[in-house]
């Protein structure tokens, strides 16, 4: 019984993956995954909080229990979580209206199965996808898909200087050492209007899965995932 | 190469069925008679705006992010003669006062898929976790399209219905007889997608549809979903 009414929910209810006006579901269209809800966690603010100056941020952190949307996401998985699935990153781009330096990245991942690990990874753009890597760091301890409000910090006291006006990256997506690895990175909900910038790495494996579309593509997408980027002037 | 999962509104827990007794079949909804209503289809700012004196006495409707006050998720509500091919299907979320109020308004963010463009919402109270008894109805019209944001629906006309403190009530989005092909949608909030809260849906194939609501047939099936769907009560004290 309850599997029948499990099954008309899911009938009745309605998808909605091209949020917002400009963006139609098509071929090269920013793909967004729709996942159940599963209980969260409230987030601490602590990501945010006082010393280091905001450069970009789009987690909505007026609301400790909803600072990102639990359940649209986009891929992140490395070459071998399946052997007919391609490899696939995401990237987020920010402009920084000044030169600062970069100490403090945060961003909204979780795990479907495989390795508890995604690696983040710094870029300069090119022609408006990212470029050379300038830095990059591991993340572990992911929490489950379609949950919230967990999130990942990312430390760097060197940091990363950063000029203003010129374009970088935020990338998400994996290394040798979790290949297996088949994750998401949740998208934010300040902002669910507006079509923006992501990009998206395709890299096929058995199987020429991307297409045209292999390497980096940009995209733009009313549904962009959450990042936060801190740092110091 | 990458999957779109149909939405899912996922089912965590579902309440003990205390009661089958609730059935608003028998339960006339006479919705336009209750109250000519103008456009319902307001800004959040319009409709929340509690310099008139109102209070909000359950609110998660996003007001900090202009671009993003509920998630992208919704629920489907149904009338009887749907192009959905399934029965009819209502849902409800609950709330409870705080104290005694006197409930003036109900602000939802509800979508409209295909048919008449308008919407039942009720204010019911409970019995056994589940909507008991219709205290009042509204009929609210210019649902904005699905996949649009940030507008919300108000049901007010000018009267009020008191809620007492402590005491769940429900509000519901249903069909009746003026928008029986309606497919529309109510979207989940997104201030709050970590504590549980009650919800209820309705499924009744007896008008059509060939979906299957089996023993749930006709009546309130409790469920306790992660997260709520978008509305606010506001009233007086």
């Amino acid at each position: 019984m309850r599997t029948k009414f499990a099954l008309i929910l899911s009938l009745l209810s309605i998808s909605l993956f091209a949020f917002g006006q400009d963006t139609p579901i098509q071929s090269h269209a920013y793909p967004i995954v729709r996942v159940p809800p599963t209980r969260g966690h409230a987030a601490s603010t602590a990501p945010f909080d006082k010393g280091l100056i905001t450069i970009f941020n789009t987690f909505a952190t007026a609301y400790p229990k909803g600072t990102y949307l639990c359940c649209d996401l986009s891929y992140v998985q490395g070459p071998q979580f399946d052997p007919k699935e391609p490899e696939i990153w995401v990237a987020v781009p920010f402009i920084p209206n000044a030169n600062h330096t970069v100490n403090r990245i945060v961003v909204a991942a979780s795990l479907f199965k495989g390795t508890n690990k995604l690696v983040a990874g710094f870029y300069d753009d090119d022609g408006g996808v990212p470029g050379t890597l300038l830095k990059s760091w591991s993340i572990t301890d992911l929490p489950p898909v379609g949950s919230c409000c967990v999130v990942e910090t990312i430390n760097d006291d060197a940091g990363v200087p950063v000029a203003g006006g010129k374009q970088y990256w935020v990338a998400l997506g994996t290394d040798a050492s979790d290949a297996d690895t088949h994750a998401a990175w949740n998208s934010n909900d300040t902002d669910i209007v507006d079509a923006k910038p992501v990009a998206v790495y395709c890299k096929s494996g058995v199987n020429p899965q991307c297409g045209d579309n292999e390497g980096w593509r940009a995209y733009t997408s009313p549904l962009q995932p959450a990042l936060a980027v801190l740092g110091k002037q | 190469m990458i999957r779109r999962l149909p939405l899912r509104i996922a089912t965590l827990v579902i309440l003990s069925a205390a009661s089958f007794a609730s059935s608003d079949k028998r339960m006339p909804l006479d919705d336009r008679a209750e109250g000519t209503m103008p456009p319902t289809s307001l800004t959040v700012e319009s409709a929340l705006n509690l310099d008139s004196g109102l209070v909000a006495i359950y609110n998660n409707i996003g007001t900090v992010y202009p671009k993003g006050r509920y998630s992208t998720n919704t629920g489907g509500v149904v009338g009887p003669k749907n192009q959905v091919g399934s029965g009819e299907y209502w849902l409800a979320n609950a709330f409870i006062p705080n104290a005694d109020y006197k409930v003036e308004k109900i602000v939802v963010a509800a979508v409209l898929v295909s048919g008449t463009n308008g919407l039942v919402v009720s204010l019911y109270d409970d019995k056994y976790g589940i909507p008991n008894s219709r205290l009042k109805s509204w009929f609210v019209t210019n649902l904005p399209p699905l996949g649009s944001c940030c507008s919300v629906e108000v049901a007010y006309d000018g009267s009020s219905v008191e809620v007492a403190g402590g005491k769940q009530y429900w509000v519901v989005l249903q069909t009746g007889p003026s928008n029986q092909d309606t497919w529309a949608g109510w979207v989940v909030n997104d201030t709050d997608q970590v504590d549980p809260s009650n919800t209820a849906s309705y499924c009744s194939n007896d008008d059509g549809g060939s979906s299957p609501c089996g023993e749930w047939n006709d009546h309130w099936m409790p469920i306790v979903e992660p997260m709520a769907y978008a509305f606010a009560v506001l009233g007086t004290q």
